[in-house]
């Protein structure tokens, strides 16, 4: 194993060394885990790649992922050693150009890295699918979506009041990442779809905006609960790139009991979803005014159902959908975790 | 500011428009894309919300900045 070659500072105690990332605005504010090269080494022994390597280039800025400095984050954020793969796999992800990391992390919308993991590896290392899946209390997901916040700040340049000019933010800016619950889903799951093999663990990222908790309790017909998503689907706001519409398990059991399929569920989701171009114009939620026949074609928040990625996630109990909206002119991207 | 140094450094001369807030990521950029002393057009924010006449204003007070970046 080759040596580091990142700088090297001492500090006398571990409060010096908080202060320090703090000062240098080197974080996100919260205290980090000082990597220290036995930790950093620990990481990459793991995955096996020398600190030089290069997991990833993002053309726009000019970045070179090196190993070396994906590992430094996620030790800084907390990561087990064995999380390091799926942390990798998700930098591959967003350098890919289609999801223009750049514009999404320097645009006022103000949008989170959301990785979301599917296949066994989630149970391996402890992802939740589960309850709070999207919230506290479990370290994989809270310091995997970590790292990605720290690498987008100390490896890509989107410092906040610098390149970074989130008009809002969002808490998921701090953290973002859970896993597909496979237990709970009648259909096949994302990583299949996305054309990887069921016995593959992948992550997708999204450029994700705040999630929206929608409520659809006492419905239980699908184009009942269905209905509800897709009127609140309009707050997304015309034009979107695309959403994650996640299901939680009640809802899930409702869908199986109908015999929908995942398709069925994108497809109405999309059509009642829509104003038409004269609502749009009365409500002033248009980017343009709409004219002609316009004024009567229902307008759809995303162009095509391929656009709404479907999950089911969440704890056993509650009648809830979550819509994640992403940032304008993006495309999800899914990768194999090298495992 | 991307399609600036591209086209720059074909001999195309360019001027970008940046609004006010958002000079310090403009400047970021021409110093990530090695020139960091590249003029750029500084007009007032916002423009989403503009009716075309105050459109125009913007572009009139635009326009001796760009006129000096396009003439050089």
């Amino acid at each position: 194993m080759s040596s580091l070659t990142s700088t090297r500072v001492r500090h006398t105690d571990y409060n010096d060394a908080q202060e320090y990332y703090m000062d240098e605005g080197m974080g996100d504010g919260l205290p980090v885990v000082p990597p220290t090269e036995a930790k950093v080494h620990a990481m990459l022994d793991y995955v096996g790649m020398q600190p030089s390597e290069v997991i990833a280039e993002e053309g726009v800025r000019g970045v070179n992922f090196t190993a070396e400095k994906v590992a430094i984050n996620a030790v800084m954020a907390g990561c087990k050693p064995e999380y390091m793969p799926v942390v990798v796999a998700a930098v591959q992800a967003v350098s890919e150009e289609p999801f223009n990391f750049h514009a999404n992390s320097t645009s006022t919308n103000g949008v989170g890295v959301l990785v979301i993991v599917s296949g066994d590896i989630a149970k391996r290392i402890g992802i939740n699918s589960g309850t709070v899946a999207m919230g506290h209390g479990f370290r994989a997901n809270a310091t995997i979506g970590r790292a990605m916040g720290l690498i987008k700040i100390n490896a890509y340049g989107s410092v906040p009041h610098g390149m970074d000019k989130s008009t809002f933010g969002h808490p998921g800016k701090y953290s973002f990442c859970f896993a597909e619950n496979d237990g709970v889903i009648p259909w096949e799951p994302l990583r299949v779809e996305k054309g990887y093999a069921d016995s593959d663990s992948t992550v997708t990222v999204f450029a994700a905006n705040s999630p929206v908790q929608v409520n659809t309790q006492n419905e239980s017909a699908p184009e009942d609960f269905l209905s509800i998503v897709a009127d609140a689907s309009i707050v997304l706001g015309e034009r979107h790139s695309e959403f994650v519409l996640a299901l939680s398990p009640e809802l899930m059991n409702y869908v199986r009991s109908a015999g929908w399929s995942k398709q069925r569920i994108k497809d109405f989701v999309l059509e009642r979803g829509t104003r038409t171009g004269r609502e749009l114009n009365e409500k002033h939620r248009r980017i343009t005014l709409y004219k002609g026949d316009d004024l009567d074609r229902r307008m759809p928040v995303v162009s095509s159902t391929d656009e709404i990625t479907v999950v089911g996630v969440g704890g056993d109990a509650g009648p809830f959908a979550m819509l994640i909206g992403a940032w304008g002119d993006v495309i999800s991207i899914t990768k194999k975790i090298q495992t | 500011m991307q399609d600036a140094a591209s086209l720059e450094r074909l001999g195309i001369p360019c001027s970008v428009l940046v609004t006010k807030p958002f000079n310090t990521q403009a400047r970021a950029m021409t110093n990530l894309l090695a020139m960091p002393g590249y003029e750029y057009a500084v007009i007032g924010h916002p423009m989403g919300s503009l009716t075309e006449e105050e459109v125009m204003a913007r572009a009139q007070e635009a326009f001796p900045q760009t006129l000096s970046q396009l003439i050089r």
